[in-house]
């Protein structure tokens, strides 16, 4: 009885433990990328139900693995994303919403509010 | 001259004379003998007479004298009268005798004193007896006697004498008759002789008249007529004397002369005709010669004339020349005016001019008649005042004038030269010579002064000054002098214009060539202020480009080519070259247009940024400011100023990705707290997760709390307020535990390659840990996969030398001069996964830096990367069998080191106990140091009970002998005594000397400790409270020595 499939790209190992600790325990299934290109292999083989990309990764950052999957036209390529960034990355916002992004959480983020808007995103809900 | 037979005439008449007067005087002389004779007889018998009287008289006297005195006797019979009737006696008796005398030389008066001789020798008896009588007393025998015989006696004597007095006065009268008789012949005797004189006399001058005289006072007269030139006739034939001969030679001689007069007459007859002939011929001669003599002196003067003239000519001629032979003012003025002085035959001269006379311009439309017009001097001058202002004059030249005279002159012209200007005339003023000009000019007691107006050229518009001649001794100028003096002035003012003119011109010229001088300069200056100026632009390292309303370049500088394009250059379009170098330049494309659009616009100032990117070249940045400048050459222009902010924007992007980079790493760990925490605080959380989310959010903390130490640290350096603690460490121990901590961390081993013995060196042990933890960490980060990482420590040129080496991914080469930049960090993808700052390596390099190192590195990337960094080896002295010394006080410290050294030991100075432990614990174990002189405050961190501690901690190193060099301060609650504090005081260095070879000498079992306190418990008290264990403790009147240690470790010896 899985609430669904995530894939959580993020290089931070610590964060990728925080976010699928909160989302494992609302019933997600998780895949986690330790880079951007990490990440596209997975969304290459598998299909998710929400993407969870750190704007700042090693290989390809979460915009690139965004603008590709919007572009790449696969299972992915429509289902929402949330984009993890830092303060700094706010100006890139602009191009994060022209690459697709569906949301953009800033860290540090609340772990509740996270599992709060992936579930309603998941479910086909508005951000 | 005939001579007579008896003498000549004078000789008769002279014998003649005496034979008279001599005959007279013969008479003369005999009468008065004869005379002289009786009167010499009378006298000397009226003399013998009266000689005679008195002596008889005085006879008497006695006689009467001798009676009375007897008549006394026999009256009273006092014997005093008998003596005095024996002393008158006597008188009587010696008179008498005299008498006697003195009428017997008399032979015919001899008798007439017989009777009273006779009458005396009675008298004799009569008074011998008498006086004979009375002695006895018999007075009636006296008196018989008296009356018998001495009264007749007494008078007959008495008669006797009488008579012999008128005999005698009787004698003397008729003796005075004779000599009055006498007297009266003399009276007589010369009358007759004088009488009889005369008479001769007269008969003599009859003769003589009759002889001589007449005849003589004929010859006078004779004489006389001749000489009156009478015809005079004498005969003196009558006479056959010298007279006679006399008188007829007169006349002969009066007829020669008349003879003679004749003569002569007829001569002077002659002559006189002679001499008025002559007269007239001198007469006509003188007329002649006053002829001559005037032409002579016609001709003399006209010569004179000439010469004067001749003198005058060369001396107006060489005025002349003077006056236009000069360049310099000044020296025309001294030649002309000594030459007008000499032409003008003055004494003095003097020249007063204008002293604006260069620089003013003659005032137009006015005229001397302006100033003749006034009428008084007072109001001409005041005129003069009014028409030229209070202008001053000077004197240019003067010549002639004693100094102080010359001096004087200044101000405005007045009296007689305000005159001569007035009128424009020359002025002529006879006055007295003033003292300093008596002095100069001698004699002379007036001068005449004349004053000629010099007037400016151009038609006497203007006064200019005055000339003023003089001439000392009131001589004025000769007819005709005056005006020769007048043309010369004339001449002279006329010369002086044209050389003021002349000076005026050169004057002009030589500000003209200083002007055209000062012109060059300026010239100069402006050209090296434009170089100047050049150079500054050209320095700025901005481009600026001026650039004309329609686009032309006026000016750029070096930079502009540099930094845009060597095509602009002044004269080219700016827009156009712009342009066409757009593509060259990586323009964007509406750069032409904005250019444009900042050349046309008319507001003053616009600035804007433009990113050049040209193809295959790095991007630049530019700033460009356009302003707008007002310029009188250029007219309106703009400047263009390119600032190039590449490096700015460079510096820009690394801060900016400083700050991404910061912000995500440290909001990277503040998510994993804070989000762990919310889970926690919101879910019940198993205890197992419980314990795994506490550690990350530990973990994650410390990693935060690194950071933020990282960014505390850097900004501590960079404002250079870190401090460091620099005290001598080993860096063995060091680089061990700090390799321990990364040892098996990420799956690193470190594999640590150390040398023996001690590393010592003198730095901040917590900064090089700091270091070395960054360089470990960063060989463990960048070697992800790789299982080993090196550290080495080995010595190198007197340093030591750590070294980390990875075996990761290396660094590229571009990257590697950035690496000990701030915010630096490799941006590679196979780093993104790598926590970090960028700040590691430009800490770790600042701080070696700073500790007096050096930090370096060689990297090949994909093999791996060695960062080292070196440190000066820190000398320490060798403490084998020698006397450590501890103290802190380097004088100190020497003077105790040289006391031991005299005394043939080694010995180690330490200022700290930290360099001394090293020094300790690098000797060899058989060699420990003899003794230990320790002051207990140091300069390191250690105090001396540290040392001594660590001593007694060490074991077989504890068995050192040690003295307390320093006082001690009495433990805390120590209750002193007062006799104590006195006592409390270091050893001398002769104390310490005895007492530390009293330790050598004889080792202690233990470590023994000599401390400078003469009292155990004291010493035992400060002891314990340093925390040291006491075995025993001696003390003596100087020192406390303590055993010290754990009870197992001292053995007994």
């Amino acid at each position: 009885m899985s609430s669904g499939k995530i894939l959580i790209a993020e290089d931070e190992m610590v964060l990728r433990f925080l976010i699928s600790e909160t989302l494992e325990e609302e019933g997600f299934d998780i895949d986690e990328a330790e880079d951007g290109k990490l990440a596209m292999d997975n969304l290459r083989y598998n299909e998710y139900d929400l993407i969870i990309l750190d704007y700042m990764m090693p290989e390809a950052t979460g915009i690139e693995v965004c603008e590709w999957l919007r572009a790449e036209a696969g299972a992915n390529s429509q289902k929402p994303v949330i984009l993890l960034t830092a303060k700094a990355e706010e100006k890139d916002r602009q191009r994060a919403m022209q690459a697709g992004v569906s949301m953009f959480i800033s860290k540090p983020f609340s772990p509740v509010e996270l599992a709060e808007s992936v579930r309603r995103l998941a479910a086909g809900g508005q951000p | 001259m005939k001579r007579a037979a008896s003498g000549s005439l004078p000789r008769r008449i002279a014998y003649g004379t005496m034979a008279l007067f001599l005959v007279l005087g013969v008479l003369l002389a005999a009468a008065e003998f004869a005379l002289h004779r009786q009167y010499a007889d009378v006298s000397n018998e009226m003399d013998d007479a009266i000689a005679r009287l008195n002596l008889l008289q005085d006879t008497e006297r006695s006689f009467q004298e001798s009676v009375s005195y007897l008549r006394g006797y026999a009256a009273y019979g006092r014997e005093d009268l008998r003596e005095r009737t024996v002393a008158a006696h006597e008188d009587y008796d010696r008179l008498f005798a005299n008498l006697r005398g003195a009428y017997d030389e008399e032979s015919g008066s001899a008798s007439a004193v017989d009777g009273l001789t006779e009458l005396n020798g009675n008298f004799n008896t009569y008074s011998t007896r008498a006086l004979e009588l009375i002695a006895a007393g018999n007075d009636p025998a006296v008196n018989e006697l008296a009356r018998s015989k001495g009264s007749a006696l007494v008078g007959q004597m008495e008669t006797e004498f009488a008579a012999l007095v008128d005999m005698q006065r009787s004698r003397i009268v008729e003796q005075s008759e004779r000599s009055r008789e006498l007297a009266r012949i003399v009276l007589i005797v010369p009358a007759l002789i004088l009488a009889a004189a005369l008479a001769a006399a007269l008969l003599l001058i009859r003769y003589l008249r009759k002889a001589f005289i007449q005849p003589v006072m004929q010859a006078e007269q004779a004489v006389a007529g001749i000489e009156r030139g009478e015809i005079v006739t004498l005969d003196g034939s009558s006479r056959g004397d010298e007279i006679g001969r006399l008188l007829g030679g007169i006349g002969r001689m009066a007829d020669g002369i008349r003879n003679r007069q004749l003569e002569l007459e007829n001569n002077l007859l002659q002559m006189e005709e002679q001499r008025e002939e002559l007269e007239a011929q001198n007469d006509e001669l003188e007329a002649q010669n006053e002829q001559i003599l005037q032409q002579r002196s016609q001709l003399e003067g006209a010569l004179g004339r000439l010469t004067r003239r001749e003198a005058q000519l060369e001396a107006i001629n060489a005025y002349q020349r003077s006056l236009v032979g000069s360049t310099e003012l000044n020296d025309f003025l001294h030649q002309a005016i000594e030459q007008l002085i000499v032409v003008t035959g003055c004494d003095a001269a003097m020249l007063v001019m204008r002293s604006d006379r260069l620089t003013q311009t003659p005032t137009t439309g006015w005229s001397a008649d302006d100033l003749r017009e006034s009428g008084a001097e007072e109001s001409a001058a005041a005129a003069f005042r009014a028409r030229f202002g209070e202008e001053r004059y000077d004197m240019l030249y003067s010549s002639g004038y004693p100094a102080s005279s010359a001096a004087s002159f200044g101000g405005e012209p007045s009296g007689p030269a305000l005159q001569a200007i007035r009128i424009n005339r020359s002025v002529t003023r006879r006055r007295p010579v003033s003292g300093a000009e008596a002095g100069a000019h001698g004699a002379y007691e007036t001068a005449v002064d004349t004053y000629y107006p010099v007037y400016d050229g151009d038609g006497e518009e203007r006064p200019a000054g005055f000339l003023m001649l003089t001439t000392y001794g009131g001589l004025s100028a000769a007819e005709g002098e005056e005006e020769l003096a007048e043309g010369m002035v004339r001449q002279f003012i006329g010369a002086l214009f044209a050389q003021l003119t002349q000076a005026e011109r050169q004057r002009q010229r030589r500000e003209l060539e200083q002007k055209s001088r000062e012109l060059e300069q300026e010239k100069q200056n402006l050209r090296n202020q434009r170089d100047a100026t050049q150079k500054v632009i050209d320095s700025i390292h901005e481009a600026l480009v001026v650039c004309s309303p329609d686009g032309e370049i006026l000016l750029c500088n070096r930079i502009t080519a540099e930094l845009l394009d060597p095509a602009l250059r002044p004269g080219t379009n700016f827009i156009g070259m712009m342009e066409e170098l757009r593509g060259t330049l990586g323009l964007p494309d509406d750069a032409g247009e904005r250019l444009r659009d900042a050349l046309n616009a008319e507001a003053g100032d616009l600035r804007a940024r433009y990113a050049f990117e040209p193809p295959g070249r790095p991007a630049r940045y530019f700033e460009v400011y356009v302003q707008r400048i007002e310029d009188v050459v250029w007219g309106s222009v703009k400047l263009f100023v390119f600032r190039d902010r590449t490096k700015e924007e460079e510096t820009n992007r690394l801060r900016d990705e400083f700050v991404s980079v910061v912000s995500h790493e440290l909001r990277t760990p503040l998510a994993s707290i804070l989000g762990f925490s919310e889970i926690m605080l919101n879910r019940s959380v198993k205890p197992e997760k419980a314990q795994k989310y506490i550690s990350t959010i530990h973990g994650e903390a410390t990693r935060l709390s690194g950071l933020i130490g990282d960014f505390l640290d850097l900004q501590r350096i960079e404002a250079g307020k870190q401090s460091y603690r620099m005290l001598p460490l080993d860096l063995k121990p060091l680089t061990e535990d700090v390799a321990a901590q990364w040892d098996g961390r990420a799956g690193h081993a470190v594999r640590l390659t150390l040398p023996e013995g001690v590393c010592a060196v003198r730095s901040d042990g917590d900064r090089l840990k700091q270091v070395l933890h960054n360089l470990l960490s960063n060989a463990v980060k960048y070697s992800p996969g790789k299982d080993v990482v090196d550290c080495v420590l080995r010595p190198e040129d007197g340093r030591w030398v750590v070294e980390v080496r990875d075996y990761g991914l290396g660094i590229p080469e571009d990257a590697k001069p950035k690496m000990f930049g701030k915010f630096y960090r490799v941006d590679n993808s196979d780093r993104r996964q790598i926590g970090g700052t960028g700040l590691g390596l430009a800490i770790v390099k600042e701080m070696i830096e700073d500790l007096g190192g050096e930090i370096s590195f060689d990297s090949v990337l994909g093999e791996g990367s060695t960062f080292r960094f070196a440190l000066p080896a820190l000398d320490l002295p060798a403490v084998d069998e020698a006397v450590l010394v501890l103290e802190d006080d380097a004088s100190l410290g020497r003077l105790i080191t040289e006391a031991f050294r005299e005394d043939g030991l080694r010995t180690a100075l330490f200022p700290e106990a930290e360099a001394a432990l090293l020094a300790l614990s690098r000797a060899p174990a058989d060699k420990p140091p003899v003794l230990c002189v320790v002051d207990l405050s140091l300069a390191g961190e250690l105090s001396g009970w540290d040392f001594i501690r660590k001593l007694t901690e060490e074991g077989e190193r504890s068995r050192l002998p040690i003295v307390i060099s320093s006082a001690l301060d009495p433990p805390a609650g120590y209750a002193e005594a007062e006799q104590e504090k006195y006592l409390r005081k270091p050893f001398t260095v002769k104390e310490l000397l005895e007492l530390g070879r009293r330790l050598i000498e004889r080792p202690p079992a233990r470590t023994a400790l000599a401390l400078a306190v003469p009292d155990g418990s004291l010493a035992r008290a400060s002891l314990e409270t340093h925390g040291l264990d006491i075995r025993q403790v001696e003390a003596n009147s100087e020192f406390a020595i303590a055993e010290i240690g754990p009870e197992d470790e001292g053995g007994p010896v």
